[in-house]
């Protein structure tokens, strides 16, 4: 038997009723991603990119077909069974990085690190997210890519199966958002890390290993790129 | 401004109704808090000023030493600023009403319809007739006390009670109210203990004063005014300076008028003692004359009466002389009947003997006849005796004749005889027809055996002779036929040895009599042989014989046995005929002394009838002296009863004369009293008319008082009352105005925050500052002014309501008016609506003032930031994320911080105040009731000698009773400046080692003992700190006798219920200068002792008990003010739940809203529901705990701040608060929090994770 890819979109519906009419914010959605790709969901705004991302990150259930993630049926996820495979299995960074204000750069991160079961160590992740100086910084201490970069950092302290990143260069200029993809993608191809990006960008396609495009809640195309550019040789 | 500009802050209005909301509930809250508190004084004051005015309560109250006339009452009626002057009657009594004795009443005049102090009728009807009332119908209108029908009398021991009343009892023919009397706070009497149970009215006719009582006024103008205001007390004062102008001379006018009437009187006493002197003299003098007449009289009585007496004496002695004579005569006959008595019984004793002589005369002939039969018996037999002998001797002859015998073998007669003996015992009576048995006999008297019996040996040797016999005889037949016989009879006679023969006899005379039967001639030949006659011959003979032997051994036996002698003397007299000889001499013999015994009975008889003769002559004579006698008797008889008569008649004229001299001495004693009580009672009122004449020489020119409302207890109470509830709803509506102030301000501003894009577009749009701002004023105004008219429609009505309903339990005012108070709600809605709006402009005007741009922008976060908590690295280390967030949260916002608990703490204070005011009336019942008072009743003694012994004393020291122990208690008002007086109990136990087990005085705060000593005077707290002493100091008492003394206080007692003083019987007499009087009884129930009811019931029935006064009446008197006061815990708890309430809603609210983003990011970190609630509410918990501890400080501050401005003089409320009750108000303020978080929680569910991939604001 074939090996099953890591994650599967088969047949996704999400509609949302408006009114009268229903809208399909996903239009069976079908696509599959394998274990440590760099994949890159693209598509202009209104697309359904974000839906997508909803129902693979467990922030939102689809109304049809089948989404597996590392073989579980992540589709069949009742409310309590989405929030620990959330918990567990996905790594999400936000467009607006999302930090609690309240608590310092490494607090926030302890405070994701915290409710996992086998979380990576705290100060290594922050270091290795080159922020070892303002790990005692409050959010509004620091810069807009370091916020980002903590972000991640929150993410990754999780050990997910996956990284979900929302625009993660969206608030960012243009050399931040390079930055921050660079430790993206250096994620991916040094700790072996599924990433999955969602972006309005097509500049960014060239970068990731598996591009898939989407509009109007459909996947238009689907390509496997075997040569992805790094990050810093793409300019947009 | 356009249309879409409105739609979108209607709009607004519609998406934020949570937080209009919450403007609207702590506006309305703080603004009904604050005006209908506030209003809630001005609204009592003002429906029991409308009582007043309805009843025309008066304003002025003239009293007068000397008492008021109607001279008076038009001088003051020409006062100026008077409107109405009413003179009026009242009198403090002792009453029985229905059952109950010795009620301490209040009795007024009725007043008339449009007098002053109008009565206003409840029930029943007004009074038509001197003898019916009606009465106050006090707290309990509906079921009064002494209902319609009831019957209240004056009773005897009133005072001076005819001067007062002109009719003393009263039916009760109505129930009525009267302002005069609006608090069921009675005022002071001057009888009985002194409290007031009982008023009612009369009408005027009823009172027999000389003058009025008192005379009340009302004021000009006072009617329009507040009577609680300074304007109003400005008019009254005004009244009262011209009242007192007038005062002295109108007491002089009173002075002289009695002066004069006094004069007058005395002199008609003295001219009516004059006469009345005179008279009695006269009436005297008369009486002493008709004695004297009596006297006489009974001297002439006395006289008559003993000349009867010795008459009397004189035919007394004659008759007894007469009496002796008779007696003597009676006795004579006496021993003459005894005589013939004793003669007669002689005579019946002769008689008698002569009777037996009769009959053994009589015996001896029939005696003597039977001797003559006997003697013809004794004949017969001898002769058939002889002739009998006869025979036997021929038939001896014959015999021998036949056998030729010789001499000496011959039959004699005797052995015939015994041979016939023989036979005849063979043989049986009377003699057997066949002659066959005879002959057997015979042969067998003769010796052959019998048939089959065995010879004997004599027998032997006789059958032996026989045979030999027999065979001689047969032989000589010389027939062959016997030969064999012959042989056979030979053989056996030859036999020699006699035993040998013996031995064939048996068999010889078994063969015999075979051969004797089978052979008659053989029988022939043996009888032959032997007797020589053949068997019919000798048959005969023995027949004859044997019948002859019979006749005379029968004669022979008979004759034995009736001589008494033996048979064979018998025989031989009859042999000798000296049987019949003796028999014939013996007849003879008889016969001759029984004619000696005849002549002997015949003498007797002769003797005996004349001895009859003389007896019967005897009693002839008797009889003859016996008339006489009868006659001498009856002669007596008639002596004896005149005597008797004279008897009577003299002893009754006796009686009379004894009465006569009683009648003398009684008039004589009569004399005597009637003239001492002429002069005592002339003595009397000479005394009374000097003692009038004394009293008017000091007749002192009387004295006004004039009273205004002030000295009205219901009025005054009620006065004090409203101040002190004014002073706590000043301090209770202040929390929920600064928390409401905060929680507007908070709310504001962040709508405003919140609004920074909108207005940033609408700025940018080219709308005005003014015309954006419209919106958030309009807001804020729409919200502030909605909740600001709930507030007050809900706060003017609810508040009075609630509170007064806690005041109905002292006052009675028909119907509470809730009107709106325009002063309070333009105060309380301004302030607040003016601050909402004004906090919004600012708001506004500070976000306005940045330009567009920067409102465009999302508003940089404000920072996160250390806290001192963090200093402390090893703690903060260990807290987790969630804590750490919510430790900075709790100071980045001070605002919300100071907000939150302010309003918690608030909240928690009021419960801990409303817990610890029950807790405060509760410590009354236990800490009085259960520590310091240990005594259960309170019997009031008339006299203090009936605490010593009598019926109270001997049941109240019974065994129905713990113990019990006597005491002196005075009701007294101790004079304290500035006031009307402090009213206090002195109280003196008899006793003082046994008081420590009636009463536990100790110190409030130490608990240490403050008892009584020798010289001891305790205070009670409350009252120590009302006249402000302390232990060690010296205070000034004053006794119910107005005597004053200085003591020194040697401790200060808790104490809860009316101020006490208690003191040593020692201290008191020394200080006072009396012993104090013993008047009441303190009593320990047993637990298995009486019912109360049945103790008050006998108590009552004593005499000398006025009064009785249960612990647990008081007690329950408390319970009813902590039920009313539920009332007031109640509402309090409420406010305090709408306060937390809107507080940690409104600061719950701002949290989520603030941060959605954070909670949906959290969310999709993989937070559960659980951890994300915890997350957001632990702040609120947190706040709510910080609020609540304050709260409880507060609580305590609070709590001793309104105990202490309700508290009345007499009672003193506890000042701890039960540590439960922090508890509860702790549990309860949780609580709240508690249930507002788990709303905002349901909130917190629905927040969706999408909110957190939005922009920042």
């Amino acid at each position: 038997m074939e090996q099953q890819p890591f994650v599967v979109f088969d047949g996704v519906c999400k509609y949302y009723q408006m009114g009268e009419t229903r809208i399909a914010a996903a239009d069976h959605v079908s696509f599959t991603i394998e274990k440590g790709e760099f994949c890159i969901i693209l598509g202009p705004s209104g697309a359904g990119k974000t839906t997508v991302l909803n129902m693979l990150g467990g922030m939102d259930s689809c109304d049809e077909g089948t989404i597996l993630l590392d073989g579980e049926r992540v589709s069949d996820f009742d409310r309590r069974w989405l929030t620990d495979y959330r918990r567990y299995d996905v790594g999400f960074v936000f467009q607006f990085y999302n930090l609690v204000q309240n608590l310092t750069a490494r607090e926030n991160v302890e405070l994701a690190a915290e409710i996992c079961r086998d979380p990576l160590d705290t100060d290594t992740v922050l270091d290795s997210m080159g922020l070892s100086e303002r790990k005692n910084n409050f959010p509004a201490q620091l810069s807009g890519g370091e916020q980002q970069r903590v972000s991640i950092a929150r993410a990754l302290a999780k050990n997910p199966k996956i990284l979900l990143c929302d625009e993660p260069t969206g608030a960012l200029d243009y050399k931040t958002g390079k930055q921050v993809l660079s430790i993206l993608q250096k994620t991916c191809r040094e700790m072996g890390r599924t990433v999955i990006v969602i972006t309005h960008n097509s500049a960014l396609a060239a970068m990731a290993d598996r591009v898939i495009r989407i509009n109007s809640g459909r996947v238009v195309d689907e390509t496997r790129n075997p040569d992805p550019t790094p990050v810093e040789q793409i300019e947009w | 401004m356009g249309k879409s500009y409105f739609k979108s802050i209607a709009r607004t209005f519609r998406s934020t109704k949570s937080r209009f909301l919450s403007v609207f509930g702590i506006v309305a809250l703080g603004v009904g808090f604050l005006a209908g508190l506030s209003g809630t004084p001005v609204d009592m004051k003002n429906s029991v000023e409308r009582y007043l005015d309805d009843g025309n309560f008066y304003d002025v109250r003239v009293l007068s030493t000397l008492g008021l006339t109607d001279a008076d009452a038009e001088a003051l009626f020409k006062v100026p600023g008077v409107r109405q002057v009413e003179p009026a009657w009242s009198a403090d009594l002792l009453v029985k009403a229905g059952d109950t004795d010795a009620v301490v009443s209040r009795v007024h005049s009725v007043s008339g319809e449009q007098s002053i102090n109008r009565l206003i009728l409840q029930d029943g009807r007004m009074p038509q007739s001197p003898g019916e009332c009606v009465v106050e119908a006090g707290a309990n209108a509906t079921n009064p006390t002494w209902p319609i029908g009831t019957t209240i009398k004056a009773t005897a021991d009133n005072e001076d009670l005819d001067e007062k009343l002109a009719v003393t009892e009263f039916t009760v023919v109505g129930i009525v109210r009267n302002s005069n009397y609006f608090s069921f706070e009675r005022e002071p009497a001057s009888v009985g203990d002194g409290t007031i149970r009982l008023i009612f009215y009369i009408p005027p006719e009823a009172f027999a004063y000389e003058a009025y009582t008192e005379i009340y006024l009302t004021a000009e103008g006072a009617l329009e005014l507040d009577s609680l205001e300074q304007d109003y007390q400005t008019t009254v004062d005004a009244l009262t300076a011209g009242i007192e102008a007038i005062a002295d001379e109108r007491c002089q006018a009173r002075y002289n008028s009695l002066k004069e009437e006094g004069q007058q009187e005395i002199d008609d006493a003295w001219s009516e003692y004059n006469d009345a002197k005179a008279e009695a003299e006269q009436e005297l003098a008369d009486a002493w004359a008709e004695l004297e007449d009596g006297r006489r009289k009974l001297a002439d009585g006395e006289n008559e009466v003993n000349k009867g007496e010795a008459d009397y004496w004189k035919g007394l002695r004659e008759l007894k002389d007469n009496l002796q004579k008779f007696n003597d005569g009676i006795a004579a006959l006496g021993d003459a009947e005894n005589q013939l008595n004793s003669a007669r019984s002689q005579l019946e004793e002769g008689q008698a003997q002569y009777d037996a002589g009769a009959a053994e005369l009589e015996a001896a002939r029939g005696q003597l006849e039977q001797g003559r039969q006997q003697l013809a018996q004794l004949e017969q037999l001898a002769e058939g005796y002889s002739r009998y002998w006869a025979e036997l001797e021929t038939m001896a002859g014959t015999i021998n004749d036949r056998m030729g015998l010789t001499e000496e073998d011959a039959v004699t007669a005797e052995k015939l005889n015994a041979l016939l003996a023989d036979i005849s015992a063979h043989l049986p009576d009377p003699l057997p027809e066949d002659d066959t048995e005879l002959l057997t006999a015979f042969l067998q008297a003769m010796g052959l055996p019998g048939p089959g019996e065995a010879p004997t040996l004599e027998q032997t040797i006789q059958l032996q002779a026989l045979a030999g016999a027999v065979a001689d005889w047969l032989e000589e037949q010389n027939d062959p036929a016997y030969v064999f016989i012959i042989d056979r009879l030979r053989e056996f006679a030859e036999i020699e040895d006699p035993e040998q023969a013996q031995a064939k006899a048996g068999a010889v005379s078994a063969f015999i009599w075979e051969q004797i039967t089978k052979h008659p001639e053989v029988l022939d030949a043996i009888l032959q042989a032997m007797v020589g006659m053949n068997s019919e011959e000798l048959s005969q003979t023995l027949r004859m014989l044997l019948t002859a032997w019979r006749q005379m051994d029968k004669g022979i036996e008979q004759t034995a046995q009736a001589m008494g002698k033996p048979r064979s003397e018998v025989e031989a007299g009859l042999k000798d005929g000296s049987l019949v000889a003796n028999a014939e001499r013996e007849l003879a013999d008889g016969e001759a002394r029984f004619a000696a015994g005849e002549q002997q009975l015949a003498d007797a008889k002769a003797q005996l009838e004349d001895g009859w003769k003389q007896y019967n002559d005897g009693w002839a004579l008797l009889a003859e002296k016996k008339v006489h006698l009868a006659d001498a008797q009856r002669q007596l008889e008639e002596g004896r009863q005149k005597l008797a008569d004279a008897r009577v008649e003299l002893d009754d004229a006796r009686v009379t004369l004894a009465e006569n001299l009683q009648k003398l001495r009684d008039g004589e004693l009569d004399y005597e009293d009637a003239l001492r009580e002429v002069n005592e009672q002339l003595a009397d009122a000479r005394a009374e008319i000097e003692d009038g004449e004394a009293k008017l020489a000091e007749l002192e020119p009387p004295e006004w008082y004039i009273w205004d409302r002030s000295h009205n207890v219901s009025w005054a109470s009620f006065k004090t009352n409203v101040d002190k509830l004014q002073a706590i709803t000043t301090i209770f509506p202040v929390f929920f105005f600064l928390v409401a102030a905060l929680v507007v301000s908070t709310t504001m501003t962040r709508m405003i925050e919140e609004e920074r894009l909108q207005i940033g577009t609408l700025k940018a749009l080219g709308y005005r500052s003014g015309e954006i701002m419209v919106k958030y004023l309009l807001y804020a105004l729409a919200a502030a002014l909605l909740g600001t008219a709930v507030g007050l429609t809900v706060g003017f009505y609810a508040f009075p309501t609630v509170i007064w309903s806690a005041y109905t339990i002292m006052y009675y005012v028909p119907v509470l008016y809730t009107p709106w108070q325009l002063d309070k709600a333009l105060f309380a809605g301004g302030t607040l609506t003016g601050l909402t709006v004004g906090v919004t402009a600012l708001a506004c005007r500070a976000s306005l003032a940045e330009a567009p741009a920067a409102l465009m922008l999302p508003r940089a976060p404000r920072a996160g930031q250390r806290i001192l908590l963090e200093r402390i690295t090893p703690l903060w280390r260990r807290l987790p994320f969630t804590w750490k967030v919510t430790c900075r949260n709790l100071f980045r916002y001070k605002k919300r911080f100071w907000m939150t608990v302010i309003g918690v703490s608030g909240c928690t204070a009021l419960l801990v105040t409303g817990f610890g005011i029950s807790d405060s009336l509760d410590a009354i019942c236990t800490n009085q009731f259960g520590n310091i008072y240990h005594y259960d009743l309170t019997t009031a003694i008339a006299h203090p000698e009936d605490t010593a012994s009598g019926p109270a004393y001997d049941y109240l020291y019974g065994a129905d009773f713990d113990r019990s122990l006597a005491a002196s208690m005075e009701k007294t008002t101790q004079p304290k400046a500035g006031t009307a007086g402090l009213e206090c109990y002195l109280m003196v136990p008899q006793d003082l080692d046994a008081f420590a087990d009636f009463a536990d005085l100790h110190e409030r705060l130490s608990g240490s003992a403050t008892p009584l000593g020798e010289q001891g005077v305790v205070v009670t707290e409350k009252f120590a700190k009302e006249m402000g002493v302390s232990a060690g100091d010296t205070l000034t008492l004053e006794n119910s006798e107005g005597t004053s003394a200085e003591f020194t206080v040697s401790g200060v007692c808790e104490h809860y219920v009316f101020n006490y003083v208690y003191l040593s019987a020692a201290a008191y007499e020394e200080g006072f200068g009396t012993p104090a009087s013993w008047n009441v009884i303190l009593t320990r129930f047993r637990e298995d002792g009486p019912a109360q009811g049945d103790i008050s019931r006998t108590l009552l029935a004593m005499e000398e008990v006025s009064a009785v006064n249960f612990t647990t009446d008081q007690m329950t008197t408390v319970l009813n003010m902590l039920d009313s006061i539920d009332a007031v815990v109640v509402l309090i708890i409420v406010c305090a739940a709408a306060l937390a309430f809107v507080v940690l809603y409104n600061l719950s609210n701002i949290n989520i809203a603030e941060r959605v983003k954070e909670i949906a990011t959290l969310k999709v970190l993989g937070f559960h529901d659980k951890e994300t609630y915890r997350y957001v509410s632990r702040e609120s918990s947190a706040l709510t705990l910080i609020g609540a501890l304050a709260g409880l400080v507060l609580g305590i501050w609070l709590h001793r701040f309104i105990i202490t401005t309700v508290e009345v003089d007499a009672v003193m409320f506890g000042r701890q608060i039960q540590s439960l009750s922090f508890v509860y108000a702790l549990v309860l303020t949780l609580l709240f929090g508690t249930v507002v978080n788990r709303v905002m929680g349901l909130r917190l569910k629905k927040i969706s994770m999408v909110e957190s991939m939005k922009a920042p604001e």
